[in-house]
C-alpha cells in the first residue's frame, strides 16, 4: 500500500524527516512520536504535499504528487486547525465532495452520512466558527470519510475530544477499519492508537525508530535493558545483593522506600526476588516494571534513540 | 431494537460500497468543473458585508473623486475627462481590486490553514487557482464596470461632455476597430433646456459610446491583470500583495512610460494604444511608442489575450509543481 525507499526530507539544514525506508501493507498503522518528530512531515509526504529531498515514495503504486487518481483513494485529516468559520459543516463537506466530481445531490447525500456517522447530525447546519474543537474533530473526520477512501490519514485525530468523543471517534475508525478500510494514525499519545492499530511506527527525529506489530517490536526488545520499579523496605540491602549478584545495570534510590533498577537479565531478577523477600530486613510492596503496553515500548525506545539506554 | 454500533456500521458499508469514481470525464473537464465549484463556493463565502463595503468604495471612488474635479474645473477640455476616466477606473479601480481579490488567492488558504482540504483532492491545486481567480476577476470586473458606468452617469450629469475633441467622420470600423463617433458641433456640445430631447440625446448617446471604449478597455484590464496577480500569489504567496504592487509600479507605471521597446511587454502600453485608437484623444504621440502604435487595435486585443493565458498558464504550471506548506509546517 506505502512504499517509502530511503526518503530523507530536508527544510534547509533540518532533517523533517531522515532515510525512512518501509513498506505498510492495508490495515490499521499508529504512527507514534513526540511533538516534533516528524509525523506530520511523514504523512505530508504520503499524501503528497511535500516532496521527498532524496528517496522514493509510492502509494498504492503511484507517486502521490498532485496525483488525481491517486487522492479519490485517499481520506485525509490534518493535525492542524483550519476552518472556514462562515460556512456550516454540511456546506463545507459538500464543497469538497463535488471536488471530488460527485453531483450536488450526491454531495449533499454523502456530506450528511458522513456527518451523522461523526455524530455531527444537530449541529452541521451550524456555521462552523461556532464549533467546539472536538466538533471541529468531528467534521474534519467526516469529510475524511464521506469519498469513502480506501486510506484514511489521520494527524491526531483525538486532540481536543472529550472522552466521550474520544470513545466515539474510536468506535468510527474501528468501524472503519472492520469494514476492510486501511488507517494511518499519527499520535503522541499512545494509548490512543493501542487499540485500534494492529502495527506502528515509532518516529523520533525523522528517524524510524521501529516498525511492525507490536509483537515483532517486542521481539527486539529482548536485548534490551527492563527498567522496574519497587516500593517497599530494606531496599538498600536489596540493592546491594543486586550488584553482589551482577544482575543490574544501574539503580537509583529514592528515599529509602522506592528503587529504580535497570536491568538485561530480567528473568533472572525476577526468579531471586522470592528468595530474597522475607530475608535479611527486605519487603517489597510493590514492584511495576516494562510490560506489553506500547507506552513503555516507546519509552524505552526513545531513551535508547537519545542515548540514555545502551 | 437496534444497535446504534450497528448501524454505523451498516452506514459505512453503505458508503464503501458505493461506487468511488465519480466522473468519467476527461481532465481538462474534471479540472473546469472543480473550478467552477470552487468558483461558487467562494464567491458565496466571499459575499460579506465587510468585503461589499470595501468593493463599494472603491467602486465610488472614481466617481466621486471625478465630480469634485468637476465641480471645481468647468474648463478642461473632453480628453482630459476621458483620460482620468480611463486611469482611474481601467487603471485604479481594476488592479487595486485585482490586488485584493486575486493576488491573495494562495496566502489565504495557507494562512486560514485550508490548503491542505482542497489541495488532496483531484485536480485540487489547479481548480482552487482557477476559481478563486476567477471569483477575483468576477469582483474585479464588476467593481471596474459599476465604477465607469457611476463615472460616466455623475460626470455627463454635471454637464461634462464625454465626446472625442475630435469628432471624425466614422470610418471603416472593421478594418480600424475604432468605436463609431457621433458627429456632434461644438455648440452642441453643451445644450439648454429648451433643447432637449435631441441635443441631449445625442450627448448622452456620444458619452455612451466613449463608456463603451472604456469599458471594453475594462474588461481587457481585467482579464488580464487577474491572471497576471493570480501569477503573481502562486510564485510568492507569503508576500504576493507587495510583490505585486511593487510589479505594478515599476512595470505598469514606469516601465509602460518609457518610450522604447521595453514598454510592449507591460499591460498599460496596450490598453492605451487601444485607448487611443479607439478614442481619438487628438494626442500627438512622436515616433508612436508612448501611447499609440502603428499596429492594429486586434493585435493589441490579441497581446493582451495572449499575455492572459500565458499568464493563467505559468499559475497553473507553478501551482502544480510548487510546494505550499501551512505557516503551521513552516
Amino acid at each position: 500500500m506505502i512504499e517509502l525507499d530511503q526518503v530523507t526530507k530536508l527544510y534547509g539544514s533540518v532533517i523533517g524527516v531522515n532515510d525512512v525506508t518501509l513498506s505498510l501493507g492495508p490495515g490499521a498503522h499508529g504512527l507514534l512520536g513526540p511533538n516534533g518528530s516528524g509525523k506530520t512531515t511523514f504523512l505530508s509526504l504520503v499524501t503528497g504535499q511535500l516532496r521527498p529531498s532524496r528517496g522514493e515514495i509510492a502509494v498504492f503504486g503511484e507517486s502521490p504528487w498532485d496525483n488525481p487518481r491517486l487522492y479519490r483513494r485517499l481520506g485525509v485529516c490534518p493535525g492542524f486547525e483550519g476552518l472556514y468559520s462562515d460556512i456550516t459543516g454540511f456546506d463545507w463537506v459538500r464543497y469538497l465532495m463535488e471536488l471530488h466530481g460527485y453531483s450536488p445531490k450526491e454531495a449533499s447525500g454523502r456530506a450528511q452520512d458522513a456527518l451523522e456517522i461523526t455524530g455531527m447530525t444537530h449541529a452541521m447546519h451550524r456555521g462552523m466558527g461556532t464549533y467546539s474543537r472536538g466538533m471541529r474533530q468531528r467534521t474534519k473526520l467526516a469529510q475524511a470519510i464521506a469519498h469513502e477512501p480506501q486510506l484514511l490519514i489521520l494527524d491526531e485525530p483525538f486532540n481536543g475530544l472529550d472522552p466521550i468523543g474520544r470513545h466515539d471517534i474510536t468506535e468510527v475508525l474501528r468501524d472503519w477499519v472492520e469494514t476492510g478500510g486501511s488507517v494511518i494514525i499519527a499520535s503522541h499519545i499512545l494509548h490512543e492508537v493501542e487499540t485500534l492499530a494492529t502495527s506502528f511506527l515509532l518516529i523520533c527525529g525523522g528517524r524510524l525508530l521501529a516498525s511492525g506489530t507490536p509483537e515483532e517490536v517486542h521481539s527486539l526488545l529482548t536485548d534490551l535493558p527492563n527498567e522496574f520499579q519497587m516500593r517497599g523496605r530494606g531496599l538498600r540491602r536489596l540493592g546491594q545483593l543486586l550488584i553482589e549478584e551482577l544482575l543490574v545495570d544501574s539503580l537509583r534510590f529514592i528515599g529509602d522506600e522506592r528503587l529504580t533498577v535497570t536491568t538485561h537479565q530480567p528473568l533472572n531478577l525476577i526468579n531471586r526476588m522470592p528468595s530474597w523477600c522475607g530475608q535479611e530486613g527486605i519487603h517489597i510492596a510493590e514492584i511495576t516494571s516494562g510490560d506489553d503496553s506500547l507506552q513503555d515500548l516507546f519509552t524505552t525506545l526513545m531513551r535508547i534513540h537519545r542515548g540514555e539506554l545502551r | 431494537m437496534s444497535d446504534p454500533a450497528n448501524e454505523k456500521l451498516m452506514r459505512l458499508e453503505n458508503i464503501q460500497s458505493a461506487v468511488a469514481p465519480a466522473t468519467n470525464f476527461g481532465a481538462l473537464s474534471d479540472i473546469l468543473r472543480s473550478a467552477w465549484t470552487v468558483f461558487r463556493f467562494e464567491n458565496r463565502r466571499s459575499r460579506t458585508w465587510g468585503r461589499l463595503l470595501i468593493w463599494l468604495i472603491v467602486v465610488l471612488f472614481p466617481g466621486t473623486i471625478l465630480l469634485m474635479m468637476r465641480l471645481v474645473d468647468s474648463q478642461s477640455p473632453q480628453q482630459l475627462w476621458i483620460s482620468l476616466l480611463f486611469v482611474s477606473v481601467t487603471e485604479m479601480v481594476v488592479i487595486l481590486n485585482a490586488l485584493l481579490w486575486v493576488a491573495p488567492l494562495i496566502q489565504t488558504e495557507l494562512e486560514g490553514k485550508t490548503w491542505l482540504y482542497v489541495a488532496i483532492r483531484p485536480f485540487g491545486r489547479m481548480a482552487l487557482t482557477l476559481g478563486k481567480g476567477w471569483n477575483g476577476l468576477s469582483w474585479t470586473l464588476s467593481a471596474g464596470l459599476s465604477s465607469l458606468a457611476l463615472a460616466v452617469v455623475l460626470l455627463t450629469l454635471s454637464g461634462v461632455d464625454l465626446t472625442p475633441p475630435k469628432p471624425v467622420p466614422m470610418r471603416d470600423a472593421v478594418q480600424t476597430a475604432r468605436f463609431p463617433e457621433p458627429e456632434i458641433e461644438p455648440s452642441e456640445r453643451s445644450f439648454d433646456v429648451e433643447d432637449w430631447p435631441e441635443t441631449a440625446q445625442r450627448v448622452i448617446v456620444a458619452a455612451l459610446q466613449s463608456a463603451a471604449a472604456l469599458a471594453a478597455l475594462t474588461v481587457l484590464s481585467t482579464i488580464v491583470y487577474s491572471p497576471l496577480f493570480a501569477a503573481i500569489g502562486c510564485i510568492a504567496p507569503r508576500r504576493a500583495m507587495l510583490i505585486a504592487f511593487s510589479y505594478t509600479l515599476i512595470f505598469e507605471v514606469l516601465i509602460a512610460l518609457i518610450p522604447a521597446v521595453v514598454n510592449r511587454i507591460t499591460v498599460q502600453y496596450h490598453l492605451r494604444c487601444l485607448l487611443t485608437k479607439w478614442i481619438d484623444l487628438g494626442i500627438n504621440d512622436v515616433e508612436g511608442r508612448f501611447l499609440s502604435s502603428q499596429s492594429s487595435p486586434a493585435w493589441h486585443v490579441g497581446c493582451l489575450l495572449t499575455m492572459s493565458l500565458l499568464w493563467t498558464v505559468v499559475s497553473l504550471t507553478v501551482v502544480h509543481f510548487r510546494t505550499y506548506v501551512t505557516n503551521d509546517e513552516a
